[in-house]
């Protein structure tokens, strides 16, 4: 029976936005993001409610991991630009 | 060969939706133990793990059989759906790009051409070269930005 980590090299790559963003944005697009007080751990569930993904801001990280699963689920990332016309003219 | 770092993800299909608390206690023994990541997608869950090795042909294999083997314990009927790996570079712009492109109303199209609103609408109606709305709302037709942008520069040829 394989136990988790018997396959060797365990990496991370560098976080490419901050967590606080990604948890402002996700609210605002339905989901439902609770940050656990004593562990620091955030949840996200889909506007439908079923858990996706988790999260802990102690590992930054893991933040590209946690943004490539939501994005898969539904949530649209990266946040779009607030006036794009204005910005490409 | 160079030592490079590759993300890996394996997507599974799974007959019957797995519980939360489940979920969340595969995500939790994955990711302290061995650092891959559990999420659910929309038919199932996918595993990622960041690699770092000079020799992804033979490392990358290895671990794919590692984390089906360890899935196993968990799901008994989850079909392999996807398996997908990509350097970290590639991982990241992905995620850079957009996956909704900018959209642009009649009246931001009227800007973006330096038109009038009725202008577009005349385009709209009568030139074939005018691009097609890629969504409509109550409000009208959306364009894609870069749509309109390309329909600009053939004017302007």
């Amino acid at each position: 029976m394989a136990e988790p980590g018997a396959s060797g090299p365990r990496t991370c790559t560098p976080a490419i936005a901050d967590g606080p963003t990604v948890v402002t944005w996700a609210r605002s697009q339905g989901w439902q993001v609770h940050v656990a007080r004593d562990t620091g751990r955030v949840r996200f569930a889909a506007p439908s409610g079923a858990f996706v993904a988790s999260w802990t801001e102690a590992d930054p990280t893991r933040l590209a991991d946690v943004l490539t699963a939501l994005r898969r689920y539904g949530l649209v990332w990266p946040p779009p630009a607030r006036r794009p016309r204005t910005a490409s003219r | 060969m160079m030592t490079g770092t590759w993300r890996l993800e394996l997507l599974w299909s799974v007959p019957r939706r797995l519980r939360d608390g489940r979920l969340e206690h595969m995500a939790a023994e994955a990711e302290s133990a061995a650092g891959w990541y559990v999420a659910r997608t929309r038919t199932g869950l996918s595993v990622s793990a960041w690699v770092t090795t000079d020799h992804p042909d033979r490392e990358l294999g290895r671990i794919v059989e590692h984390i089906t083997a360890w899935l196993e314990r968990y799901v008994t009927e989850a079909h392999l759906v996807s398996l997908r790996a990509c350097t970290e570079a590639e991982a990241q712009a992905e995620l850079a790009r957009p996956d909704l492109p900018p959209l642009a109303s009649v009246a931001d199209a009227a800007q973006i051409l330096g038109v009038t609103r009725e202008r577009v609408q005349q385009w709209r109606t009568e030139s074939r070269a005018f691009p097609a709305p890629v969504a409509r709302v109550a409000a009208g037709p959306l364009w894609t930005v870069e749509s309109l942008r390309y329909f600009r520069r053939s004017l302007e040829r």
